[in-house]
């Protein structure tokens, strides 16, 4: 990792001067420059996607003025897009929320911080173990962690889960079930060292754009790759594609199983490869030969699953040859395609295995890579592990050890963090609906409008104690009973981890508006108001506070008090605190100043022995992984059975839940756009991109509109079992989907499609399919 | 013939790109830079309507000049990059546009800079932006621009960086 001379001058002058005052890092980091007009330049990942790139942050008299990539960050080596560039207009919405409001009489009314935090505290005591966090994977690392170490530590109750259940948990299942650790064993420097690059059901071009632009710019350069693209429906990514084999919804199950038919009839497993590394088993979780594999797979013969997908046999046969190729180097991506998915888990399953028997893993070049959505899924919901059923670094809370682990450096009581799980994200909001639970506090999300079937899963939810700290007005705050105003990205000091185990480090730059606060400076002030009010649950083994935050040399820092909180850089403390809990499953972290210095690092990172930190670029790889045993290739060393080996499931095709029929002949499938980002919060607030894409549409295919009479620009109502909107179409427009399917963005609050979707989720990761649904469309005049 | 089919299909392209972009004329030329960019060297937004096109038909009219009478379009300073769509967004109305969005906002941009820094009251300024993505001069400063800090008077010259330095380490 470079750091240019003149970032290295200003960030080592800050650490000296640092040292010499013996304190902790300010809060206002050191500007990479700084010009005459006063304009000065910081870094800070992007608030957006999971891609994680490097921005530059302009600020001129205590304002954000303007965003640039940041050429030394790898990931996106200067570029940006559209969102990331306009980033900046996003703090300075004309109804930033400044003030705490409280529900009084139907109306959400002005009151001070003292008056909302004594309210919750009160509500919280009254009830802890009905009290449930909705978080998210825009959670910085320490947001995340300290709401987890205030439920799980402190309540003793585990209803917390993130919006991330909605976006990867069957990336997270899919990594436990196959490597037993989740993240993924390569990172992007693969899409620059691939030949063959093929996306399940996933539209990178507009979600993903940075690394899209990454793979696609190679073919300016003048080099050769074969870019395929699986879909079901046309998008901008396949207008770059080589290949688009388009097959009905859900039977990518059975197009993942048919080159593993392949692979295993053609003869060309790698052999060497499966003997080392893989062991088979069947859907019930019992051991199988490669030879009883073989047999289940028949039902996936090319003929078959061409019939079922509608996929040509031929474009099946070029899958099936291109993973049967020794040399060709292959990289596999997807994202909510594959994941929000009633069997996201399996098919995260059924790509590994390809790759598996391939042995097209764990080489440059070659590699299944899992996209995350949101910009700290990775860091903050997986790996601090902000989940009903998980604790920090890979820990779970029905474990008796990993429990006694967490409650040692948490200095909680023996015992005081429960065994059983808690409520997940679609269980949760059941729960709120039925009086299961009494309270919520939603933070850095907005359920109200992106939870699957709004109506069923938030029918009473006004009716509940709701807080929901957030920047601004939303669904979520017209049912909230208190709404806190949050500080945002460079308004605080924040870390995310990115989908390629990046963890990147940021300053507070400017100053929230009015009284907003960070959200890790809310839930200090809660937990400490229900401290003092003599809440036994807040007090650690030594009787203290059992959040309390400490400087270096372990003296207690008051950082529940602003006037404190704002001069202490507690994400520091908090983060070298909760590095103490990665090591066990080797999601090594270094300690925070290193990451002040570079624009990330991907984990584990170790230290060498000349005191330097090492970050790890592709995990169970030797000669990189420093986890991986001396003189093995590749080394799965998660697997459960201590075996070092992966496995390869039997995982069948399923039909969906809900298919089209004579009442609702069409499929819906939902998604996001380039321009928005996932309910519109910030992104409808920048001029530029609300400008670009309006409101939300509905894309029909041009055979379909045909026959309902319909024209770009009418009218449409799509109505499904459990609710319908109206909306505009769209034909032939940016994407094009397939016959009998439609597709509507999410972002559009006026519009709110999760009315119409179904909540059926994966039974293993919990996480709703919102790609496939029944509906019906109808002209309106 | 396949490469005869593939270069009808091109020129086919080209027409047709020619005639959306025409039929969009209708969208109004904004003649202020600064109306097109959030910020000094944000990406300026697409005056004319994107439906109907792919990403890679913007080089068709951007790559170089391209001069139709009544409009000219502006050519890309960095025609190495395909995906343009991923940074410049469209500003005309979609064809579904139900309502012209209102956005309430506070943002003040960065201004254009009004220090241009030169060794000498005499020497050639220097470059006030960074190059990543800005190394073709030629596609932004030429000798008729409305905007001065933009105009050159030698366009002949084309080796810009012989005269005029920039500070590498410049961000923006």
């Amino acid at each position: 990792m470079t750091v240019s001379r003149r970032r290295f001058i200003l960030q080592s002058a800050e650490a000296a001067g640092v040292a010499a005052l013996g304190l902790n890092l300010p809060l206002l980091g050191a500007p990479v420059s700084q010009n005459a007009e006063g304009l000065s330049w910081q870094k800070a990942p992007c608030r957006f996607c999971g891609t994680g790139c490097g921005a530059l942050v302009g600020i001129q008299e205590g304002r954000v003025v303007a965003v640039q990539g940041d050429r030394e960050c790898p990931v996106n080596r200067g570029l940006l897009c559209a969102k990331g560039y306009h980033l900046g207009a996003a703090l300075y919405g004309k109804d930033r929320l400044k003030t705490p409001l409280i529900r009084k009489g139907g109306s959400l009314q002005e009151a001070s911080w003292e008056e909302a935090i004594n309210l919750i505290a009160e509500k919280v005591i009254a009830d802890p173990d009905r009290f449930s966090i909705y978080g998210s994977g825009q959670w910085t690392i320490p947001e995340g962690y300290i709401a987890m170490k205030f439920l799980k530590g402190g309540l003793g109750n585990n209803h917390l889960d993130p919006n991330a259940r909605l976006c990867m948990a069957s990336a997270v299942t899919g990594f436990l079930t196959t490597f037993g650790v989740d993240e993924p064993s390569g990172c992007y420097d693969d899409l620059d060292l691939c030949e063959v690059v093929i996306t399940w059901g996933n539209n990178w071009a507009e979600m993903h754009p940075v690394l899209f632009s990454r793979l696609i710019d190679r073919r300016a350069r003048g080099e050769e790759i074969l870019y395929i693209d699986l879909g079901t429906r046309r998008t901008r990514s396949t207008e770059a594609a080589d290949h688009y084999l388009e097959f009905r919804p859900h039977t990518d199950l059975a197009i993942a199983n048919c080159i593993a038919h392949q692979l295993v009839e053609n003869g060309t497993c790698d052999r060497n490869f499966l003997d080392q590394n893989v062991r088979f088993k069947s859907n019930d979780d019992k051991d199988i030969s490669l030879e009883e594999y073989r047999s289940f797979l028949q039902g996936y013969s090319v003929e078959k699953v061409s019939k079922l997908s509608g996929v040509p046999a031929d474009q099946l046969r070029l899958l099936g040859d291109l993973f049967g190729d020794p040399k060709k180097k292959i990289v596999s991506l997807w994202c909510m395609g594959m994941n929000q998915h009633t069997r996201g888990t399996w098919i995260n399953n059924l790509v590994y295995n390809a790759h598996l028997l391939a042995g097209k893993i764990g080489k440059p070049g070659s590699t299944p890579f899992s996209l995350t959505g949101q910009p700290s899924a990775c860091g903050t919901c997986r790996e601090v592990g902000t989940l009903a059923h998980a604790l920090p670094g890979g820990r779970v809370n029905a474990s008796d050890g990993d429990r006694a682990e967490v409650e040692e450096v948490w200095g909680c009581k023996p015992g005081a963090i429960n065994p059983k799980p808690g409520h997940h994200t679609m269980a949760m909001f059941e729960a709120l609906s039925k009086g299961e639970l009494t309270g919520m506090w939603v933070q850095v999300t907005n359920p109200a409008q992106s939870i699957p079937n709004l109506h069923a899963n938030l029918a009473n939810a006004a009716d509940r104690f709701v807080v929901v700290s957030d920047i601004y007005p939303t669904e979520t705050t017209r049912i909230a009973s208190v709404v806190l105003p949050s500080a945002t990205w460079v308004e605080k000091n924040g870390i995310f981890g990115n989908s390629e185990r990046r963890t990147q480090q940021w300053f507070r730059m400017v100053e929230p508006p009015g009284q907003a606060r960070p959200d890790v400076w809310q839930v200090l002030a809660v937990a400490h108001r229900m401290y003092e009010m003599g809440c036994e649950d807040l007090k650690g083994r030594d009787g203290k506070f059992l959040l309390t935050v400490r400087d270096d040399s372990g003296n207690e820092v008051e950082a529940w008090k602003w006037e404190v909180f704002r001069e202490f850089n507690v994400d520091r403390a908090l983060f070298n605190e909760y590095r103490a809990l990665t090591v066990k499953k080797h999601k090594d972290l270094a300690p925070y100043d290193e990451y002040v210095k570079v624009s990330g690092m991907r984990w584990p990172v170790v230290k060498q022995s000349d005191g330097s930190w090492k970050e790890t670029k592709r995990r169970f790889v030797g000669g990189e992984d420093p986890y991986v045993k001396e003189g093995r290739q590749v080394d799965f060393y998660g697997a459960r059975a201590g075996d070092s080996r992966a496995i390869i499931w039997a995982r069948p095709y399923e039909d969906p839940p809900e298919s089209p029929d004579s009442e609702y002949p069409f499929w819906l499938c939902t998604g996001r756009v380039l321009e928005h980002w996932h309910t519109a919060t910030m992104t409808g607030r920048i001029k530029e991109l609300r400008k670009a894409m309006p409101n939300t549409y509905v894309e029909i295919h041009a055979e379909d509109a045909e026959r309902l009479g319909v024209k770009t620009g009418d009218r449409v109502r799509v109505r499904s079992r459990r609710g319908s909107i109206e909306t505009v179409a769209w034909i032939g427009g940016r994407g094009k989907p397939q016959v009998g399917l439609v597709f509507i963005p999410f972002f559009d609050e006026k519009r709110l499609i999760n009315r119409v979707t179904l909540d059926e989720y994966d039974p293993i990761s919990k996480e709703p399919d919102y790609k496939k649904c029944a509906v019906a469309l109808e002209k309106l005049s | 013939m396949s490469r005869l089919i593939a270069g009808r299909w091109v020129l086919f392209r080209c027409l047709v790109t020619l005639l959306l972009v025409s039929l969009a004329a209708a969208a109004p030329e904004v003649s202020d830079r600064t109306e097109r960019r959030a910020f000094y060297t944000a990406p300026p937004t697409v005056p004319h309507e994107l439906d109907g096109l792919e990403n890679g038909d913007c080089l068709t009219c951007h790559e170089d000049v391209l001069d139709l009478g009544d409009q000219v379009s502006a050519p890309t300073p960095h025609p190495e990059y395909f995906n343009c769509l991923q940074c410049h967004v469209g500003t005309a109305p979609l064809p579904i546009a139900e309502t012209t969005p209102d956005v309430a906002s506070d943002w003040k941009g960065l201004a254009e800079p009004t220090l241009i820094e030169r060794a000498n009251p005499k020497a050639p300024p220097s470059i006030p932006h960074r190059l990543f993505l800005r190394d073709r001069c030629l596609s932004c400063h030429h000798p008729d621009h409305p905007n001065p800090a933009q105009r050159t008077s030698h366009p002949e010259r084309s080796n810009c960086q012989q005269c005029h330095v920039a500070d590498q380490e410049r961000e923006f």
